[in-house]
């Protein structure tokens, strides 16, 4: 485990710091909020009846919704899909540790960083220009968990994604189905609350909204209770089903390589 | 004119001969940008089920203009996606290799590569306005001919502000940032037409950052028993004019990059 | 005819100054850096129709920012650069037609094209005639034995087998001056070989005037009938190969085999080396050799005996290290 820790740490160090990029990802994010802001804000101007949750709700929703999209791990499947090309995954593999564990404890250096460089200034930027609700107490730890919990599942899908490089070599085309699935399906952009009935029933039985809709239900206290053991139960599920998939889906295409000497 | 237009379809049909190479990669992101670009399509749709006119728009006006701005941006992408690469270029010094040639650089510059998974955003812009079309008013030869004319505005217009910040490599060797926050601008903000907006950013998107001529303005010419756009109804059609005026101004600057880069009078 | 001129020509560079980082991007953006730094420093020289020229000096000499001067590519600070009697920056494509430029590190060869298909865009790019053209691919095909591999995409090919593609591709629309920056780096002695053999040849049969930079000695010792050498922006020395030798460490030796040498009661001929057995002397006229063995061979055994000619490396490290000086 310290091993892994230790690379996490390293990873985070070893981060260059682009101080313009870094300005630019804020504003982007911060460019993002203030979009959904106004959409919503016109959205709920329109008509009010039938979308389930206050407009001040709706707002803390987006610039959470925000938030978790600057930290989720989404495009380390192009570094294995460029280490399987050139070969080196070979080395990877063979190291006496486990590859999915690396990959996982590296991009927590990712998060580490968005959460220091991006997500502070963000909060600030949101406290000062847009007000939003803060979860109290259980409520508020709960949301961590359920917040990682979503970072998990986030995780074994691009990582599922980046094992597909074993068969096709190239993954960017999946990456950005991926993607579009995530931004359609997870309550990125519109919680599946807002979903027409049948849909919000498919909806809800995917992993996918636990990355976004779950975490930020529990944020506004939409998700309380009951109902919210019940999140946290499905979210559990799927993290750890999905990145024991992932773990067995490596060892069977690390066998492949090594019986057909990659 | 003609000899450039030779070497041009000449490069691209060698670009496009070397990426068939891999089809089946090629067929995935076409599809996928294509699917990406329909991410919007989908999420209004959803949301007009629950709220079917927002701030005076329905789904098929809503549609109409985002397809609009997805078309012009197709074409964007595929003939104008290397200025991304100027930086790169600058800093590796391959600009030089245009400077030795005895044709315009910023020709060389972008026939050097077309970006063929514009082809997925001009396959969503196309599915979509076949979609939303029928739907908002009545269609002749005219308003088709218009439409071509919009399109390629707006392509125009998103090449002309791109190549602006682009063109800023040349002194300050990167601007990938920048490009980055105007291609988050004008994905976010084409979600929806400008109408959505407070009228800071309506000021801001029309008068500073004109990307809202890209589609939302001219998208009135084509909607019947619509209210006027905001500001005045003049602005409905001045996207040729736009373009024309930021096409000049992105050529400008570009002389001036380039004489910087060379050391010219600096 | 003189087909380059360069007068007192000048270039300076903008060096960011200030903080690191954003900071310094800000500088930039503001222009305030003003540090200046002269990397080509008032250089005079004018080349002649078919020379064949080896623009030498260490890194950061100001080589290359020299080629790119006389291309077009960069417009000097000061003086004046004349190539076939215009000036490169003010007539960018007159100039480009009449110049072929080679840059040894980048290739202008399309990547993802076989080498043949790159060849008929740049005879596009250059509008050569295409009977021209073909006659040309065919002879730089045979030349430097290129059929092998015309059809192969070039990001398959080999350095060598690339750089072949890109001289020849530099020469498709008959230049008169060409330009090549370290074009022989990193390659292998066949390759290097078959080059430099086609550049004498073109050289000689087209009448192209060559301008190449190099680190690569036996370029200079086998292809270049004349030298110029800068270093910090200054030329050091300019003139014929030959006369380089002669100028700078010009000195033959005249080296002994010995044995039972005793330095003590050394009295014969100064010696101006001695490593272990081998003894040098320097030969300052031919006919002194003879003497010269004669008394070394009264006082020690001489086993044998061989005259060492000058060797342009050596050369090169000591206007080197004038240079430094």
């Amino acid at each position: 485990m310290n091993a892994y820790l230790a690379l996490t740490w390293m990873s985070f160090k070893n981060r260059k710091v682009y101080k313009l990029n870094v300005f630019f990802r804020v504003c982007s994010s911060v460019l993002l909020i203030v979009v959904l802001r106004e959409i919503w804000t016109a959205v709920y101007g329109s008509g009010a009846s039938g979308l389930t949750v206050t407009l001040a709700d709706m707002l803390t929703y987006s610039v959470i919704a925000s938030i978790i999209r600057t930290l989720i791990p989404s495009d380390f499947h192009y570094d294995i899909s460029q280490r399987v090309q050139t070969g080196d995954i070979v080395l990877d593999l063979q190291k006496p540790w486990s590859y999915l564990a690396m990959t996982f404890f590296r991009t927590l250096a990712d998060l580490l960083f968005g959460l220091v460089y991006v997500v502070i200034p963000i909060a600030a930027a949101s406290l000062l220009l847009f007000p939003i609700g803060v979860p109290t107490g259980a409520q508020a730890v709960w949301f961590v968990l359920s917040g990682l919990l979503g970072y998990g599942i986030a995780f074994s899908l691009t990582f599922l994604v980046g094992l597909l490089a074993f068969l096709f070599t190239e993954v960017g085309g999946f990456g950005m189905i991926k993607s579009t699935i995530l931004e359609i399906c997870s309550g990125a952009m519109i919680p599946l609350w807002l979903f027409p009935a049948g849909a919000a029933k498919v909806l809800e039985l995917l992993p996918f909204q636990g990355v976004f809709s779950i975490p930020i239900s529990i944020y506004i206290g939409k998700l309380q209770g009951a109902a919210m053991w019940h999140g946290l139960e499905l979210q559990l599920i799927w993290a750890a089903s999905l990145l024991a998939l992932a773990q067995v889906l490596l060892v069977v295409f690390n066998r492949l390589l090594v019986t057909t000497g990659g | 004119m003609f000899a450039h237009m030779k070497i041009y379809l000449r490069l691209q049909a060698a670009n496009l001969r070397a990426r068939a190479m891999y089809p089946l990669n090629f067929t995935l992101i076409l599809v996928s940008v294509a699917f990406f670009g329909m991410t919007n399509i989908i999420l209004t749709w959803v949301l007009t089920q629950k709220v079917p006119i927002i701030a005076g728009w329905n789904l098929y006006q809503i549609v109409f203009v985002m397809s609009l701005w997805r078309f012009s941006h197709g074409f964007f992408i595929t003939f104008s996606q290397q200025i991304w690469n100027l930086e790169y270029l600058v800093r590796e010094g391959v600009m030089d290799r245009f400077l030795v040639r005895p044709l315009n650089p910023m020709f060389q510059f972008f026939a050097m590569r077309i970006q063929i998974y514009g082809f997925g955003d001009l396959l969503a812009g196309i599915g979509g306005l076949v979609y939303a079309a029928p739907h908002i008013g009545h269609w002749n030869v005219q308003k088709l001919l218009l439409l071509v004319v919009v399109v390629l505005s707006g392509a125009v217009i998103e090449w002309a502000l791109m190549t602006l910040l682009g063109v800023s490599a040349f002194w300050t060797l990167q601007s990938g940032g920048l490009m980055g926050l105007l291609d988050t601008l004008l994905d976010q903000f084409s979600r929806f037409p400008l109408s959505v907006y407070g009228r800071p950013v309506q000021i801001v998107l029309s008068f500073v950052l004109p990307i809202s001529f890209m589609a939302f303005y001219p998208s009135y010419i084509f909607m019947d028993g619509m209210e006027g756009p905001p500001f005045s109804s003049v602005l409905v059609y001045a996207s040729p004019a736009v373009a024309a005026g930021l096409a000049w101004l992105a050529y400008y600057v570009w002389r001036k990059g380039l004489n910087a880069y060379q050391g010219a009078g600096s | 005819m003189a087909v380059i001129e360069v007068n007192h020509l000048i270039r300076d560079f903008k060096i960011g100054g200030g903080g690191g980082g954003s900071l310094r991007l800000l500088h930039r953006l503001l222009g305030r850096s003003k540090t200046l730094k002269r990397v080509v420093d008032d250089i005079s020289f004018t080349i002649e129709e078919g020379d064949f020229v080896g623009y030498l000096g260490p890194n950061g000499a100001g080589k290359s920012t020299t080629i790119k001067m006389l291309s077009g590519v960069l417009v000097p600070t000061a003086g004046i650069v004349r190539v076939l009697g215009l000036e490169p920056f003010r007539h960018r494509k007159a100039n480009a037609g009449s110049i072929g430029v080679v840059f040894g590190q980048r290739t202008q060869l399309w990547w993802d094209l076989p080498l043949r298909d790159s060849f008929k865009l740049l005879g596009a790019v250059y509008r050569v005639e295409p009977e021209r053209l073909q006659r040309n691919i065919a002879l730089f095909t045979e030349l430097l034995d290129m059929g092998g591999f015309l059809d192969t995409p070039v990001r398959q090919l080999s350095l060598g087998q690339r750089m072949r593609g890109d001289i020849a591709a530099s020469l498709l629309h008959d230049p008169k001056i060409l330009f090549l920056d370290e074009p022989t780096i990193g390659l292998d002695i066949v390759a290097k070989e078959n080059i430099q053999q086609f550049l004498k040849q073109i050289n000689r049969e087209k009448k192209v005037t060559v301008i190449l930079t190099t680190h690569n000695l036996d370029d200079i010792e086998r292809l270049c009938k004349r030298v110029i050498f800068i270093d910090k922006g200054r030329v050091l020395f300019d003139g014929s190969a030959e006369g380089m030798t002669e100028r700078f460490g010009g000195q033959r030796y005249l080296v002994l085999d010995t044995e039972h040498f005793d330095e003590r009661t050394w009295d014969g001929p100064p010696i101006a080396r001695r490593e272990d057995n081998q003894l040098w002397f320097s030969i300052h006229d031919d006919k002194e050799i003879a003497s010269m063995v004669a008394a070394a061979s009264e006082r020690v055994a001489v086993h044998n005996l061989t005259v060492k000619e000058p060797r342009i490396e050596d050369i090169i490290k000591q206007l080197y290290a004038l240079g430094e000086a």
